[in-house]
């Protein structure tokens, strides 16, 4: 049982959970986790971090796994002035796994956040501040939507929790926001939690818990990327409506080289050590990640390039995602705007997506890309060819 | 990155500050001090180079008293000198700073300070010089130093102590600060493992927080003085394990960085649109009337400059690689005409600075390549290009070797332009291809079968690398981290030297790795075939697309098609690998192999 928390106090304690592949993200996830995918130029898990700092938490214990060095290397040992300290889910059993493999870690009171939605400071401040204040055992964010999420969608009545599924599209529109403030009891709870599909569920121990569960909707930012078209939206969002979160100072940087007759949009990243050439165009909503290479004349609009990718001679990428070191040829198009993709068996109409090009694969001259396509890693697509389907990782398609 | 330590309690300060500031070397190694008060005066001993030199500075030395500060040095921005390194005093030596992080408004503050006296070009210094300020306006040590850090802007953590003062008054904001509480005594630091041995009880300072730690007890406060709590916690730690961003071994860390080194050694130096290579630190000119190269080097910069050698000599640039302990003591004819070009991870290895003092007034022209800031060589030569691979801990070099051939496939580049007088076709694809090698390096990080050869052939009596050209040097290389981790008998060759002799060691317990660049590879094919010929096994180093090479190998560690100058980095990565996870699975020390020392400062 939970005491009367009288004085509301800061967390100076969070939990982020990192160890997720992103399944319908794929292929992009193939060598990193969902965390670690950018918009609007940064990793999605920075906007937590951020999140987390505003609010004064000193230390994070980030549960990692799907390609958990990449997040290693990219954060060490502390980011900006929070403590992170690394723990390893080795299997995929669930978030409500996940977090148990961080139970040595915590203690007191502590809050949990998913590391791979884009957050700002209101919403675990909001649910923060309203846990401080009562005496429940749990708190967590919910959010209105128009879509079902990835984390379950909520029943709220009086302001708690009455029911919470993981996935599935319930009754209820408010969906599980992935923020969560906790006391030690979550742990209890997750050991009586039954394993279901192979996954011990977090919301499945929360239903669990014995005491008062608030329902929050803080009035927050809160960007799902469930899927590559959320990618896309999130980051030209970020771009356009929240210049404060990006956080970006330069639009371009300082060591990317862009020649004097390219057309750079005022709502773009272009990241270090790029390479625009002449006459190529970004327009606004597109992101080059460091070391990309764009060669002339290509045009690219409302698209996520790079690292280290190269876009051929008049190329057109349209809502369109290259992954690290994938190869565009010249004269290739990908026009985007509106696509229908099929994932796990549900057909999602409508979609704003050009193509989804996975890390290092070679896309030849003059191929059309429809949208929607996905392109694995490692494939290779031959010159002239027009793409109607998804690429395998490592196949080759021939003209 | 630094490591600040504070402590006080009974008995003397000075050996818990140095122990301190040990356990902190992982945050930087390039210079270190203390400053203790006790009865009659503030101590400072600082002194450029690694703890053991301040230390013995220490020894004999009559710094004493139980209060004190100590501070360990990584410079990136100023050369670590004894002036540069901390702890920092006021004019009159009666307030001593140590600080970790960067004051923005120095410049601003040093104006406003200009009666005042400075030593150094750090931005530290400010911080004592204003406390001096307001103690000459009457204020006492806490308030002086609370005004003091009330004007600065920027990322700090700061430890100040005064003459007379038996405390220690420490800030933090956006640099960490911890406190440690023992029965006997207190502490600050930038980590814990600086007062593990002495305490687990710990309390996590927030950004703003000022505190005060005396004798008797700490005090913890806000930045308008009105007192604040904070927990006091308890740490289960291995005091080993800090630093290490979650990895096992700094080693492996390192291996895992080295495509986020490579962009920091190739950022801002290729200007692709132009295809040129700017160095900004080589002025036009450097270069004019030079006719040949020697580079002088050892261990792993000795096999980069091997590579640098056969690049240079493709480029029709007369370039030789020797030993530098051999080079000091019979240094070949030099004139005016020769660039030496002293390639050192930490600037400061004995036997390469030996070479360049050994040419000194023959006229030969000096270049410096090396890692550490200021370093001694960098001093020595007159000329210095950094390779910007940040801090290397593991005694096995790992990234320090990338991102010195990056660097020196620029300044081939570079050289290449001065004495030819026209940029090499080529040279817009090669650094196309250094643009593109992180993704690459990390392509081989992602998707490297070296576990499985590890597994394999981690109990054989011997390990033979072998190579041509750039695939020669990386095979050395591969060879010498082998031997230095895992202590089992590894040696690399050229693959055109195998029939001359070391084809005799060659058998079915002797596992072959030969490395394939995408140069003479038809002839190193041939040497699989020999070796294959007496049953050794061969791992073959080798982009995707290379029937030959893999058609004789019983394994195949391979490399993203690039650039052949770039090849070597690559194959050079997988070998780091296997080594490592050799070592691994042997239960080796990695990070502390044994006899070996991370720079060797002796000949």
């Amino acid at each position: 049982m939970s005491s009367d928390r009288t004085v509301a106090r800061p967390f100076d304690q969070a939990v982020v959970l990192a160890a997720g592949e992103g399944k319908r993200v794929r292929p992009l996830t193939r060598y990193q986790p969902k965390p670690m995918l950018r918009v609007a130029g940064r990793p999605i898990l920075e906007y937590p971090l951020d999140a987390l700092v505003s609010i004064g938490v000193e230390e994070v214990v980030l549960v990692v796994g799907h390609r958990r060095r990449r997040i290693q290397n990219h954060f060490g040992d502390g980011y900006d002035g929070m403590d992170l300290t690394y723990v390893t889910q080795e299997t995929r059993l669930g978030s409500g796994h996940a977090l148990q493999t961080a139970e040595d870690h915590v203690d007191g009171e502590f809050l949990v956040v998913n590391g791979d939605n884009v957050i700002d400071g209101t919403m675990v401040g909001e649910v923060a501040r309203r846990y401080a204040r009562s005496d429940a055992v749990a708190c967590l964010a919910v959010a209105a939507t128009t879509s079902a999420s990835e984390y379950g969608t909520v029943g709220v009545s009086d302001g708690l929790v009455d029911r919470i599924d993981e996935g599935g599209d319930g009754a209820s529109s408010r969906i599980n926001a992935g923020v969560y403030a906790f006391d030690r009891t979550i742990f209890d709870a997750l050991e009586r939690t039954r394993f279901r599909d192979g996954e011990r569920p977090l919301t499945g121990a929360i239903a669990e818990l014995d005491g008062k569960v608030l329902a929050e909707t803080p009035n927050g930012v809160w960007f799902d990327s469930s899927y590559p078209w959320d990618l896309l939206a999130t980051n030209e969002t970020l771009l356009y409506s929240y210049p404060e979160l990006v956080d970006v100072d330069e639009r371009v940087a300082g060591s990317a080289r862009v020649h004097d007759s390219a057309v750079i949009g005022e709502n773009v990243r272009i990241g270090a050590d790029c390479k625009v050439s002449a006459g190529a165009v970004v327009r606004g909503g597109s992101c080059l990640l460091s070391s990309t290479i764009v060669d002339e004349n290509a045009v690219l609009e409302d698209s996520i390039v790079g690292p280290d990718a190269r876009v051929g001679v008049n190329t057109l990428l349209r809502d369109s995602i290259v992954g690290s070191g994938a190869t565009i040829g010249d004269g290739t198009v990908s026009p985007g705007r509106s696509a229908t993709v099929v994932l796990d068996g549900t057909a999602y109409a409508d979609r704003r997506l050009g193509g989804v090009v996975a890390d290092r694969a070679t896309v030849g001259a003059n191929v059309t890309i429809e949208p929607g396509c996905r392109i694995g890693p490692r494939s290779s697509v031959g010159a002239g060819v027009t793409l109607g389907r998804d690429v395998d990782e490592g196949a080759e398609v021939v003209g | 990155m630094c490591g600040i330590t504070a402590r006080v309690g009974n008995g003397d300060a000075v050996e818990e500050l140095l122990s301190g500031l040990r356990n902190l070397e992982y945050r930087g190694y390039d210079s270190a001090g203390i400053a203790t008060v006790n009865a009659d005066s503030l101590d400072v001993v600082k002194r450029e180079g690694e703890i053991d030199v301040l230390c013995e500075s220490v020894d004999g030395s009559s710094v004493r008293g139980r209060t004190g500060i100590g501070h360990t040095r990584w410079s990136t921005h100023g050369p670590p000198t004894d002036a540069n390194a901390h702890p920092h005093t006021d004019c009159r030596e009666r307030v001593a700073v140590v600080h970790n992080g960067i004051i923005d408004n120095y410049a601003e503050l040093k104006r406003e300070l200009s009666t005042h006296e400075f030593t150094s070009d750090t931005d530290t210094e400010v911080v004592p010089h204003l406390i001096e300020e307001f103690r000459s306006a009457g204020h006492p040590p806490e308030e002086a130093f609370r005004m003091a850090i009330d004007r600065l802007s920027g990322s700090y953590a700061i430890a100040a102590v005064f003459e007379g003062t038996d405390a220690v008054f420490g800030t933090r904001r956006g640099s960490p600060l911890v406190l440690g509480r023992s029965p006997e005594s207190y502490y600050l630091a930038s980590d814990v493992p600086a007062f593990l041995e002495y305490t687990d009880e710990v309390v996590y300072l927030q950004d703003g927080d000022v505190v005060a730690i005396r004798s008797e007890g700490y005090a913890i406060t806000d930045a308008e003085g009105a007192a604040v709590e904070r927990s006091v916690e308890t740490v289960d730690w291995d005091p080993d394990d800090a630093g290490k961003g979650g990895y096992d071994h700094y080693m492996l860390k390192e291996i895992y960085e080295q495509p986020t080194a490579l962009r920091q050694t190739v950022r801002g130096r290729t200007d692709p649109l132009e295809q040129r290579v700017d160095l900004e630190e080589l002025p036009e000119g450097t270069f004019s009337g030079i006719e040949s190269v020697h580079l002088v080097a050892m261990g792993t910069s000795y096999h980069a400059a091997m590579y640098a050698r056969s690049l240079l000599t493709d480029r029709g640039i007369v370039a030789q690689a020797f030993l530098s302990g051999e080079y000091g003591s019979n240094p070949p004819p030099v004139d005016e005409r020769t660039l030496v070009i002293a390639v050192s991870q930490s600037g400061e290895t004995a036997d390469t600075l030996s070479a360049i003092r050994a040419i000194q007034g023959t006229g030969a022209r000096t270049l410096a390549l090396t890692n550490v800031v200021g370093s001694t060589v960098t001093r020595e030569c007159e000329n210095t290009v950094y390779i910007r691979a940040g801090p290397e801990i593991g005694v096995a070099a790992t990234k320090s070797f990338s991102s010195q051939v990056a660097t020196l496939i620029l300044l081939c580049e570079r050289l290449s332009h001065a004495t030819n007088g026209a940029t090499p076709r080529s040279t817009g694809d090669l650094l196309d291809s250094l643009t593109v090698l992180p993704d690459d390096v990390q392509q081989v990080l992602d998707e490297s079968e070296a576990q499985a050869v590890a597994s394999a052939y981690h109990d054989c009596e011997s390990y033979f690398f072998l190579g041509r050209g750039v695939g020669h040097a990386v095979a050395l290389e591969g060879a010498l981290k082998f031997k230095e981790i895992t202590y089992d008998h590894a040696e690399g060759f050229s693959a055109a030297e195998l029939k001359h002799g070391p084809l005799a060691l060659v058998t079915k317990d002797t596992p072959v790795f030969a490395v394939f660049t995408g140069r003479d590879d038809t002839k190193t094919v041939h040497n699989v075939k020999e070796v294959r010929a007496r049953n050794a096994p061969v791992i073959a180093v080798t982009d995707g697309d290379h029937t030959a090479a893999t058609e004789y190998a019983d394994h195949v560690l391979s490399i993203p098609d690039t650039h052949r100058d770039v090849a070597g980095i690559l194959a050079n990565v997988q070998l780091q690998l296997v080594s490592y996870l050799a070592a691994d699975m042997l239960a080796r020390p990695i990070d502390k192999p044994r006899n070996l020392a991370k720079s060797v400062t002796v000949e």
